[in-house]
Formats: structure tokens, C-alpha cells, sequence
């Protein structure tokens, strides 16, 4: 177990720069996700922390103490990759080779191998030969390993990606299952923002080298402090259209939307007339009956350019003007609505689930006191 | 918290250990090469002075050289090996990208057979073959020298070649083929590109080996079109063995080579290792 | 009206195995017909089949009413995607999208105004003079597609377009490419193992495995009511609930029984008296499912298990409970305010439920 301060880290490969200025701190015991498209430079910052790239600027701390300067091999860190890389042996052999290097007895070895088999769940097929075995099981087996190293730090560079969405389900609860038992440190590396969402304490959200956000899974849907934050977290992701603030209106392509007083005063106030409104798909009625907005209550008029079924819930794409966001609804009220393509409808959005964005940084804006 | 210093000098020591050991290698390695060098640029009162002595370094022995015949035998050299990995490309790359694409009746035994004769000791045909030339009256002609060149560098060349395009996916042939191309524009302009390094790299490997060769460059080339191999070859009997003067002739002979090969080193690299890691 | 293709009766053997049996299926002109089944069911096979890539063992394939077994690939106008996306790596995006028209040597200026034309739809018009092999997934998955639309042609093949990408760019790329299609109004046949990719974009699916249609139909019909379980299964990515049951008739009476203790409802029980079947599997999704600490009313199956966990997929909760090693799955709109291994209620609505035989894996109602 061990606390990990990543300070100011830069890196650069030739002239592409992979990380700038990351800086991170991980409690001890934590379960924490590093969450990012591919080429974020997530997996560069788990391997610098792994003592496998050296940072160009910048110094990695375990508990205090700067080990940037000590080599992989001696920092006591056990890492899990996406494509498992076990030995041509039987499960049992996997998991007690970093056991006996250690010098234990094969008494030892024997009680340690059966304690972890039974944690990760692999106690049923000790003796069977890695090739034989499922592709979730040899991921399980990489983890018995890791485990079985005891080291101080768990990396685990997006372990489920290969597992088809069944294993993956079961096995983010075994993990999370496991991590709560173990009570170690683990840092883990994924693009898939429901897997982070589920399993984390905290999430810290990336893009293009640098770290948007880090927060509790809650924090960072219901409260993104950056564009790229709202749109990556959920599925589908936060809508962000272009509005003009009046005094006591809100005004999308010309025409109003919402009103509302003491909000648009407070943003006015801080020089912004044009603002991006951010909102999620889920938290607005879609309806073929006209309606218009009030005080609070934000109503848009688009057509229906796309219906997609997704089995648990539908997605529409709706246009208004040249702006374009996506409705979710569940199936239910889907069939009752009876909602086509091309169809006009009346979208409708409480002001309490609107986010304010500066258009210019893309950073939310924060209105006094509401709003996390 | 944890101390890493112990274990860090410890582990840095193991390290540093371990390139020394590399470095001593490489030296052995380097040290015939570097005797060469000092040698070609020694006077020959210094001649033998030491192994690291040089204080007075002169370019006599390049003079030398040139007056001995050894720029056209470079030249030659140059002539006939450009020509003979020039033959073994073109036809290898046609046969490769033939081998790769197309289920050709017994393709595996052809395949085999022009592999096998590489595995024929050479000496074995030099007598069928110098007998045969001399009839046609190919002895001593560049053009000859040039097709048995050709001729043994094929097989490496094809073998390596036809690796290269098995790693372009057939999809790449068939995107083109639906887009409505011909083969031999599939070949030339879309696959040929993208296995462009490799060539290359088969291409150094049989300029390297024709570079090189000696025995039947010795028994069919003529007076004019002699290559270097079989130049120095004759520096022997000579009365005073001119030392200086052979290492001249034997750094002109070795820098195309070392330019060839600093050149394409990452390619090569890679064509050495192309049978080792099957996807 | 002529079919834009019709597939017919197509077989195929690869080395001793048969890999497609006797496909048979037609799609309309401008529709979108996805082809839905698990890896190594006979899709990319059956693509390079319509394409002309490879020869069937028997059958024929129409295209716009003409019989076409006899013409090469080019002569067929098929467009198409790979899985692999194939691009010419050492060319730029231009040139590869260009590629088709310089094989039809059509004019210079024509190629320029079309190449720009489908990039500027792609949203691709700034990577035009970039190479091919230096692009990100998402922008290889539109030049490919940019490449196949420069291709004028009767029927567009796809195979797993949105294969390899990260889900958030595969979502919008998906989302994307509807539009184009209603844009286009071409005839597309997409194949995909990904089951989202059939409910969000076609218009007809069809269900084929191990190189045998077994279902052609929409994809409400298909997701809510496949007509055999193994496809409800694959359909739904696995988040089924399934209860098995027996049902015995003993001296006019029916007796139902099942290892999970479920308690049946009155309605459920008059449903199960018309089965002919003797073993049952009862299906449900997750939204049709409920888990709660303690459920009153259930009209439906009701279980007591233990609860597992729960997914948080942002706006939802995908919750999971056990009993007697077999997973339940409910979907719910707020957090579940229970704790790991406490007893809970499952309850499995009436409402959605199909049954089916669990001998045959066939629907019964």
C-alpha cells in the first residue's frame, strides 16, 4: 500500500509531447482511474509511474520518497496489461513463480498460491495449462500473479479491453470485489468511462496529455468542468450548444429558449453574453405536442434527424437551426411517443440540469453558490 | 519508507557490468578494422612500427593503389554488383508478389527449388558453367558476371521479398481491385511502396554477397573487368608485399559497403528478423 | 421493382468445411440491411461472395435484377469496406480516395471536385494532403468509407466498419453514418458482430451464424422477441435474465418447479398453462426487471437473492444479484441504496417476458 505524488510531469517523444505538466496525487488504498481517449497519453503516464519511461521534466513520489531516479525493477510495482503475457505453464506454476523467487517454502508457496487462487476466483483450475483455459481466466491468472508479488502498487493498463462484454461485466465486480479485500493501491488505465465510473474512488479525466479533471465518478458526470469532461463521461455524451445570455433570456440561433432571471444577470455580470450550455441526453422530455419555455423551464423546436435503437434506451438526434443534440429515452416512453425521423418536436430541459461553458476556454463557468 | 538507494547502486552496478561486457565485444570486432585503416595511411618506413603507432600519416599508399589498378577494379566492382542486385530485384520482386497472390500449381516445390540452389556449393558449377561461358563467348564480359550474380542472389532475394508482401494484407489488393486497378498497377504503385524498406533491405544483403564474392569472379572475369576481390587476390607473389598499399586498396574496397550498410541498417535489421515472429 | 440484390442459395466450402449453407436473403434499393452474427459465422466470407472476391460452391447473386456470378469484381458495381479498412498507407487521403476515379480515368478536374465533395461530407477535408498511415482510428474508418463512397455503385458492402475504435468515437461515427445513409439514399449491407450496430442502424437484420441465416427481421422485433435463445442472448450482450422451469402434469394438475424457489404469479402461471413444453426458460430484460430490498408486488417471477454490485453507466445503474450461482440484472434510474451480500428481491416482470423451449431454444410465446 502507498500513496503516489506525480509532480509537474512532462514527456516528450521527439518533438510530440505525450504528457504537459501532469500533476496527481493517489492516496493510499485508493482505487483510482486514469480515464482518456486513446492517445491521451494515459498509458505513457502508468508507465512512467511504473519506472519503465523516464518523465522529461517532473518527479514521481511513492509515499515521500522520490523514486524517479530507481529503476523499474526495484520499485516494487506489479502491473497488469491488456494483453496478458503468461507463462507456458500450468495456472498453479503462473502464480507460484514470484512466490518461490522469493525464497518461500514450498509449503508456503503451496498455502499462498491456494489464498490467492481462491481471491481471484481461479481455485478450480490450479492445474490446467494457461492454453487451455479461457481468455477472462488468463486474465484472472495475470492478476493472481500480480498479486502474488505483493508489491506495494498496483498498474493496470485497460485489462479488460479483450474480454468479450459478458467476461468484462463479471469481471469488473470480481476487481472491485478483490480491490476492497485486498486494500491496496491500484491505478488504473482505461478508455471505457463506464468501466471508471463503476470502479473508481476517483477518476482523473485526460486528453491530449493533459489532466481536464479529477474527481469522485459523480463529480466528474454531474459536474464536468470542461467541455471534453462532459462530452467523454456518459453515452452518449453531454450536449453543448452555442447560446447569446440576454438580461432575462437565453437564446439559441436567435430565437429564445428559457428565462430566467438571476442566473443570466450573474453571467452577464462576469462579461459573458455568448456562453456554450451543456446538458445530458437523459435529462430531456422529448414530445410531439408543442410547448413553449418559461421561468426554469428551457424548450427547444427541432426536427428528428436520426432514431437509434440501443436496446436498453433509444437515442434521437433532434436540430434546431443548425444546432445539433442528442435526447436518450427509455424504451417505454419511446413506444408511447412513437417518435420518426423527420418528425418536429419540442424538446424540454429543467434549468437545473443546464451547465454553463465559457465558449472560449471551454471551462464551465461557475453561477454563484448552485452548481457544485 | 522504503530506502531504493542500496538496491538502486546495486542494480546500476549490474548494468554498467553488463555494457562493458558489450563494449569489449564490439572492440574485438572493431580492432582488425581499425589495423586496416591506420595501416593504409602509414609510410612505409613505419610499416612496422607497432600495432597503434601512426606519427606521420601520408596518402602514398592511396597513389599507390591507383597506380596498382585498383580504381577500376572498384569501379568494376561497383558495375557488377549494381548489375547483378539490379537482375535479382526486378526478377524477384515479379516472382514474390506471384508467389504471395497467386495459388500457382506447385508453388511450394518452386518455391523450394529456387531455394535449393542456393544450397548447391557453388564450386560445384563453376566448371559447367566457365565451360559454357567460354563457348559463348561470356568470359570476361560484365554482362556475364552480372547474370550469375543475378542468378544467386534471386533465391534470398525472393524468399525475403515474398515475406514483405505476405505482411501486406490481401485486402489491400482487393480494396484496389474493386476500386478497378490493374495487377500491375496493384503491384507497382500500391504494394511495391509499402514493401519498399524491405527491398531494400534484400537489395543490401545481395550487394553485400556479390561485393564479396570471389571465386567466380576470379574464374570469369577478364583483364578489364576484374572486381576488387580477385585485384587483391593477386597482390600475392608480388616481390615486397607492400603492405600499405593493401590496406589502401582494402579501405577503398570496405567504405561503399559501410556507407551501404549505415545507410539501410534499420531496414536490414528488419529483414533479418522476418522469419522469427509469425503473427 | 427490381431487388438491388438478391442472395441466392449461396454455399461455400473453405477446406472441407462448409462455411455457408444455402444463404438466401434480398435487400431493397436504399436499404440498410445488417448482417448480424458472431465472429467466424460466414459475414466477411459472404461480403467477398457479393463483391466477387471469391467464388461461391453453388447459388447466384443478382444485383439490380442481373445475374452477376460470371463478372469480375469490377464488373459488379459493388463498393466496399474492409474489416481491415485496407487503406494504401503510403498514399495521401486524397489519393486514396481518389483511387476508384483514377482507375476509371475519369477527368482530372472531376476526380478534384468529387474527392473534395465526399471529404467535406466525411468531415475529412482537412486531413486530404496527410498520409494514410498517419491518422487516428477514427479519421482511417472515414477515409475508408470516403474511398468506397468515390466509387459509384449499385450495392455498398461494409464489413465491421466500427470495429477497433474506442466505444466514444464508435457511438458518434454510428451516429454519423445513419445520417449519411438517409442523406445518400443508397442501398448498404453492413456486417458486424456488434449487436448495437444492428438495433441503431439498420432497417432489416439478418441473424446468421456458423454460415446459416436464422432470423430476418427488424431490430425491435429481434431485440424483444428473437426467435431462439441463443440469439437473444448474443442480441442482448448477455445482460439476460433467465429462470428455468418444469412443468409437470400430474392427475390434471399442472405443477411447476424450479431450483431458483422462484414464487410465479397468477398471471405467469395461466401463460404457462397453454405451454406444450415439459422444460421452460422464462426471459426477461433488465428493464423489465426489478431489484429492491423488498418488493411487494410482483407480477411476475419473484426471487430472493443476494445482492452483487451494480455498473454505473452515468444516467443509469445496471444492478446484479445472485442466487444459486445464476445473475440477475435490473436496470434503475438511482443509485441502489443496497450493500454487498445484503438479501434482496428480484422480481422478473410479466411484462416482457418471452418463453422459450429450453430442449430446442425456440420461442413458444
Amino acid at each position: 500500500m502507498v500513496s503516489v505524488k506525480i509532480d509537474s510531469v512532462s514527456k516528450s517523444f521527439g518533438n510530440v509531447q505525450a504528457l504537459k505538466n501532469v500533476s496527481l496525487e493517489i492516496a493510499n488504498g485508493e482505487f483510482f482511474a486514469i480515464l482518456g481517449p486513446s492517445g491521451c497519453g494515459k498509458t505513457t503516464l502508468l508507465r512512467i509511474i511504473a519506472g519503465l519511461e523516464r518523465p522529461t521534466k517532473g518527479r514521481i513520489f511513492f509515499d515521500e520518497t522520490d523514486v524517479t531516479d530507481v529503476p523499474a525493477e526495484i520499485r516494487d510495482v506489479s502491473m497488469v496489461f491488456q494483453f496478458y503475457a503468461l507463462y507456458p505453464t500450468t495456472v498453479y506454476n503462473n502464480i507460484a513463480l514470484p512466490l518461490k523467487s522469493r525464497g518461500l517454502s514450498p509449503s508456503q508457496v503451496h498455502e499462498r498460491v491456494e489464498e490467492i487462487a481462491k481471491l481471484v476466483g481461479i481455485e478450480n483450475i490450479l492445474n490446467a495449462h494457461v492454453d487451455r483455459i479461457s481468455v477472462a481466466d488468463k486474465q484472472k491468472v495475470a492478476l493472481a500473479r500480480a498479486i502474488a508479488k505483493q508489491p506495494q502498487l498496483y498498474l493496470l493498463d485497460e485489462p479488460l479491453t479483450i474480454l468479450d462484454p459478458v467476461s468484462r461485466v463479471i469481471m469488473r465486480a470480481e476487481l472491485k470485489r478483490i480491490q476492497k479485500e485486498l486494500k491496496q493501491t491500484i491505478i488504473y488505465v482505461t478508455h471505457d468511462q463506464i468501466e471508471a465510473l463503476t470502479l473508481a474512488d476517483r477518476i482523473a479525466v485526460m486528453n491530449f496529455g493533459v489532466v481536464e479533471q479529477v474527481g469522485t465518478p459523480l463529480q466528474v458526470y454531474d459536474y464536468p468542468e470542461t467541455v471534453f469532461v462532459g462530452w467523454f463521461l456518459g453515452e452518449p455524451g453531454m450536449n453543448f450548444i452555442e447560446a447569446n445570455v440576454e438580461p432575462d433570456v437565453l437564446k439559441i440561433s436567435g430565437k429564445p429558449v428559457l428565462r430566467e432571471r438571476e442566473v443570466f444577470e450573474d453571467l452577464r455580470s462576469k462579461g459573458y453574453e455568448r456562453v456554450l450550455i451543456g446538458f445530458r441526453a437523459e435529462h430531456v422530455k422529448i414530445s410531439k405536442t408543442p410547448s413553449t419555455y418559461s421561468n426554469g423551464k428551457g424548450v427547444i423546436e427541432g426536427v428528428v434527424r436520426v432514431v437509434e435503437f440501443m436496446g436498453t434506451y433509444y437515442v434521437v438526434d433532434v436540430e434546431s437551426d443548425g444546432a445539433e443534440f442528442k435526447v436518450k429515452i427509455d424504451p417505454r416512453s419511446f413506444s408511447s411517443s412513437s417518435i420518426k425521423e423527420g418528425e418536429k418536436v419540442w424538446c424540454t430541459i429543467p434549468l437545473d440540469k443546464i451547465l454553463f461553458f465559457d465558449p472560449n476556454n471551454n471551462r464551465r463557468i461557475n453561477i454563484g453558490g448552485s452548481n457544485g | 519508507m522504503r530506502d531504493y538507494r542500496k538496491a538502486t547502486r546495486f542494480f546500476k552496478l549490474r548494468k554498467y557490468l553488463k555494457l562493458g561486457v558489450l563494449i569489449a565485444i564490439v572492440l574485438v570486432y572493431l580492432l582488425p578494422i581499425y589495423g586496416m585503416f591506420n595501416l593504409a595511411f602509414r609510410p612505409r618506413a613505419e610499416m612496422f612500427s607497432g600495432f597503434f603507432v601512426l606519427t606521420q600519416p601520408t596518402l602514398e599508399n592511396f597513389v599507390e593503389a591507383y597506380e596498382y589498378g585498383a580504381y577500376s577494379a572498384i569501379v568494376n566492382s561497383v558495375i557488377i554488383t549494381v548489375g547483378g542486385v539490379g537482375l535479382a530485384l526486378t526478377l524477384s520482386v515479379l516472382a514474390s508478389y506471384a508467389f504471395s497472390r497467386f495459388n500457382v500449381k506447385g508453388k511450394n516445390l518452386l518455391m523450394f527449388y529456387i531455394l535449393s540452389t542456393r544450397m548447391m556449393p557453388p564450386i560445384t558449377l563453376i566448371i559447367p558453367i566457365f565451360i559454357m561461358y567460354y563457348t559463348i563467348g561470356l568470359k570476361g564480359t560484365y554482362l556475364g558476371l552480372i547474370l550469375v550474380y543475378g542468378m544467386m542472389a534471386l533465391p534470398l532475394s525472393v524468399w525475403m521479398t515474398k515475406s514483405f508482401i505476405d505482411d501486406v494484407p490481401k485486402d489491400i489488393d482487393e480494396a484496389a481491385i474493386i476500386d478497378g486497378h490493374s495487377t500491375m498497377y496493384i503491384l507497382f504503385k500500391i504494394v511495391l511502396p509499402m514493401v519498399a524498406p524491405g527491398v531494400a533491405a534484400s537489395a543490401a544483403f545481395a550487394a553485400i554477397t556479390i561485393w564479396n564474392e570471389f571465386l567466380f569472379a576470379l574464374l570469369l572475369s577478364g583483364i578489364d573487368t576484374k572486381p576488387t576481390s580477385v585485384l587483391l587476390s593477386s597482390i600475392r607473389g608480388e616481390r615486397g608485399f607492400n603492405w600499405g598499399r593493401v590496406a589502401a586498396i582494402e579501405v577503398i574496397y570496405i567504405i561503399p559497403i559501410i556507407i551501404l550498410v549505415f545507410w539501410l541498417q534499420k531496414h536490414m535489421l528488419r529483414g533479418l528478423t522476418f522469419g522469427t515472429v509469425r503473427r | 421493382m427490381k431487388k438491388a440484390l438478391i442472395v441466392s442459395e449461396i454455399v461455400k466450402k473453405i477446406r472441407g468445411k462448409e462455411v455457408l449453407k444455402s444463404v438466401t436473403f434480398e435487400v431493397e434499393k436504399g436499404q440498410l440491411l445488417v448482417l448480424l452474427g458472431p465472429p467466424g459465422s460466414g459475414k466477411t466470407t459472404l461480403l467477398k461472395i457479393i463483391a466477387g472476391l471469391e467464388k461461391q460452391d453453388s447459388g447466384s447473386i443478382y444485383i439490380n435484377g442481373e445475374k452477376v456470378d460470371d463478372k469480375p469484381p469490377y464488373e459488379r458495381k459493388v463498393s466496399m469496406v474492409f474489416e481491415t479498412l485496407a487503406l494504401y498507407s503510403n498514399m495521401t487521403v486524397y489519393e486514396n480516395i481518389a483511387s476508384p476515379m483514377i482507375a476509371e480515368k475519369k477527368p482530372r478536374e472531376i476526380i478534384d471536385k468529387k474527392v473534395k465533395e465526399i471529404a467535406s461530407i466525411l468531415r475529412i477535408e482537412h486531413l486530404l494532403n496527410r498520409r494514410a498511415d498517419k491518422l487516428s482510428g477514427g479519421e482511417r474508418q472515414r477515409v475508408a468509407i470516403a474511398r468506397a463512397l468515390a466509387k459509384e455503385a449499385e450495392i455498398y458492402l461494409l464489413d465491421e466498419p466500427f470495429s477497433n475504435l474506442d466505444a466514444k468515437i464508435r457511438y458518434a461515427l454510428r451516429t454519423e453514418f445513419k445520417k449519411l445513409k438517409t442523406m445518400l439514399g443508397k442501398t448498404l449491407v453492413l456486417a458486424t458482430s456488434d449487436p448495437l450496430d444492428a438495433l441503431a442502424l439498420g432497417d432489416i437484420v439478418v441473424f446468421i451464424e456458423k454460415g446459416v441465416i436464422i432470423q430476418k427481421t427488424q431490430p425491435v422485433e429481434l431485440y424483444y422477441k428473437p426467435i431462439r435463445l441463443d440469439i437473444s442472448r448474443y442480441v442482448t450482450g448477455r445482460i439476460l435474465n433467465e429462470v428455468v422451469l418444469k412443468k409437470k402434469t400430474e392427475g390434471g394438475k399442472t405443477i411447476i418447479t424450479s431450483e431458483l424457489d422462484v414464487v410465479i404469479s397468477e398471471s405467469v402461471l395461466r401463460d404457462l398453462q397453454d405451454i406444450p413444453v415439459e422444460n421452460i426458460i422464462l426471459t426477461s430484460h433488465p428493464d423489465n426487471t426489478m431489484i429492491e430490498k423488498s418488493i411487494e408486488n410482483c407480477d411476475g417471477l419473484k426471487i430472493r437473492g443476494r445482492f452483487l454490485g451494480y455498473e454505473y453507466r452515468g444516467s443509469e445503474f445496471l444492478v446484479f444479484a445472485e442466487y444459486k450461482n445464476h445473475l440477475f440484472k435490473a436496470l434503475k434510474y438511482e443509485k441502489p441504496l443496497a450493500d454487498f451480500n445484503e438479501p434482496v428481491d428480484v422480481c422478473i416482470k410479466r411484462e416482457g417476458l418471452n418463453f422459450y423451449d429450453h430442449e430446442t431454444g425456440s420461442l413458444l410465446r
